[in-house]
């Protein structure tokens, strides 16, 4: 589809009066925007569509609106407001079609429009005149937005465009869009869980409750190791740490690198039902040797992991509402969760008493393209060309990731904001940057 | 699976990437897939590659995050070129 024009390499650059016009409003309107504008970097390629149905805009490969019908596709995405909804937010600004769209409505008394990334922005005020609704004084243009705010819809080109200082919030609305998925995975894990819970019962009703667990270890410091690449530049610490009485809670994929380092966690977490493979995780590993570390688990794990443990099993729910039911019918106490297992761990490393929390190996991604902790069964190379999702490291570089891990990293710092009384370290700069835990080696 | 599946998932997916919900559209996309390739053992070689070039252009786009591009591509030239192959 010969459609496209490079506008690095054309001398017929779009009137610079159509910027001037448009940053004229946005210097009246929201001069701290233009500051950010100012600072904006090039992208590296720029390609406007003129030649399709409608003209559009591609950015470093990205269109920033649909080339055949705007219109319609900012309908759809302006759906997601409910009608009649006084306010708005809209994050991501594209080629403004869907706050075009919404201020449509009469009822609608403020939008919120939040950029995801100044260059974006600037190279569409360069080629397309945004005045129409920029003048509009129910909208708001803002640049520093750090939470998802309801009811809210996005423009998919901006959120694949964030910059590093957008990514957190990216990620929360990603989050909150793939909410209707996740419920539906979930309903569909229903019937297979349930038989899982049921085939489990005679551990369940056996084994203690983890609350006995809670409190255990007040206003100490506890370690709580995942199973991320960097773990493995741990376990010095981990020993030294562990030796003057500061507990270990390892996930269970962090189980095995662990022992072969001689290091025997105080607590093992495990939760995942859908690895049919978790067994895995635990074999060639010697269950008398672990009689000492305690098994907290969710009933909805491999049966084999229940029956190779040979220390002490605590039972816990995950707080997902789907437990509910079953949190009736046999009482135990909750963790949070929302997918990963190490969200249990720290709740777990939390409700133990601990004050001081420090995470090791929790990357929440791939630094040195490993998928996982040497050692772990799970642990694989990652192709630079198989991983198009980033996160910042504690260094400020973008570090590959899958969306899943993104996600869980989100939930974490959501956790983490939640607990200001407990004070939160991260090991490694090599792994994801974990906002409200502290650099390890930048504690005081 | 009947013959019509491809076209819903078809354009579940384009809406899907519209809402910038990813996991979705590309659930979605492999869904439109796997239901079009029983589809095509009677179709014609140079329909073929017709449909082929797009939908590799389609794929491609998905894969560097060119969501709303992917979207067009579905509705816009994927669709209406299978209406009148199928």
């Amino acid at each position: 589809m010969n459609i496209i024009r490079d506008m690095r390499n054309s001398n017929e650059q779009p009137t610079n009066q159509i910027l001037q016009s448009n940053l004229s409003l946005v210097r009246q309107r929201w001069p701290e925007v233009l500051q950010s504008l100012e600072q904006a970097e090039s992208p590296r390629s720029v390609v406007l569509f003129d030649e399709t149905p409608e003209k559009s805009l591609q950015i470093d490969g990205i269109l920033l609106a649909s080339a055949y019908d705007r219109y319609r596709e900012a309908s759809i995405q302006a759906a997601l407001i409910p009608y009649g909804s006084q306010n708005a937010w809209v994050y991501g600004f594209g080629l403004g079609d869907l706050p075009r769209v919404l201020l449509e409505r009469l009822e609608l008394r403020q939008l919120m429009v939040i950029m995801l990334n100044p260059s974006e922005v600037l190279e569409s005020l360069r080629v397309f005149d945004h005045t129409d609704w920029l003048v509009d004084p129910r909208v708001s243009l803002l640049t520093e937005e750090s939470e998802v705010w309801f009811p809210f819809a996005a423009v998919p080109a901006s959120l694949a465009l964030a910059d590093g200082s957008s990514a957190r919030l990216r990620d929360m609305v990603h989050l909150e869009l793939s909410m209707p998925y996740v419920q539906e995975k979930q309903s569909e894990n229903k019937e297979r869980f349930s038989e899982r819970i049921e085939g489990n019962e005679d551990f369940l009703l056996r084994d203690s409750d983890v609350a006995e667990l809670f409190g255990c270890h007040n206003n100490g410091s506890v370690m709580v190791a995942g199973a991320g690449p960097s773990l493995k530049n741990h376990y010095e610490l981990i020993r030294e740490r562990h030796k003057k009485g500061s507990p270990l809670v390892a996930v269970d994929a962090a189980l095995r690198p662990l022992v072969a380092a001689g290091i025997y966690p105080d607590v093992v977490v495990s939760i995942d039902g859908h690895a049919d493979g978790l067994h895995a995780l635990f074999q060639q590993l010697d269950s008398k040797s672990l009689s000492q570390t305690v098994l907290v688990y969710s009933p909805i794990i491999a049966r084999e992991v229940l029956e190779f443990w040979s220390g002490r099993r605590f039972v816990a729910w995950t707080d997902s509402a789907y437990y509910n039911e079953f949190s009736i019918r046999y009482p135990r106490a909750r963790l949070f969760s929302c997918g990963s297992v190490i969200h249990p761990a720290v709740d777990l490393a939390v409700k133990m008493g601990g004050r001081e929390i420090l995470l090791l190996g929790a990357d929440f991604s791939f630094p040195g393209n490993r998928s996982h902790v040497d050692g772990c069964v799970l642990s694989s190379t990652r192709q630079q060309s198989e991983v198009r999702h980033w996160v910042l490291n504690g260094r400020g570089e973008k570090v590959p990731t899958i969306p899943n891990l993104r996600g869980y990293l989100r939930d974490l710092e959501r956790y983490i904001r939640q607990h200001p009384e407990v004070s939160f370290f991260n090991g490694s700069l090599e792994g994801a940057a974990i906002e409200g835990a502290v650099y390890w080696g930048d504690r005081s | 699976m009947t013959d019509t599946v491809w076209i819903e998932e078809l354009e579940a997916a384009a809406i899907a990437f519209r809402l910038g919900m990813e996991a979705q559209g590309c659930q979605r996309l492999g869904r439109f897939v796997d239901a079009l390739l029983p589809l095509l053992s009677g179709i014609s070689g140079e329909k073929l590659v017709s449909l082929n070039g797009v939908l590799s252009e389609t794929l491609a786009a998905q894969g560097r995050k060119d969501y709303l591009w992917a979207a067009d591509l579905l509705e816009y030239e994927i669709a209406p070129l299978l209406k009148r192959i199928l």
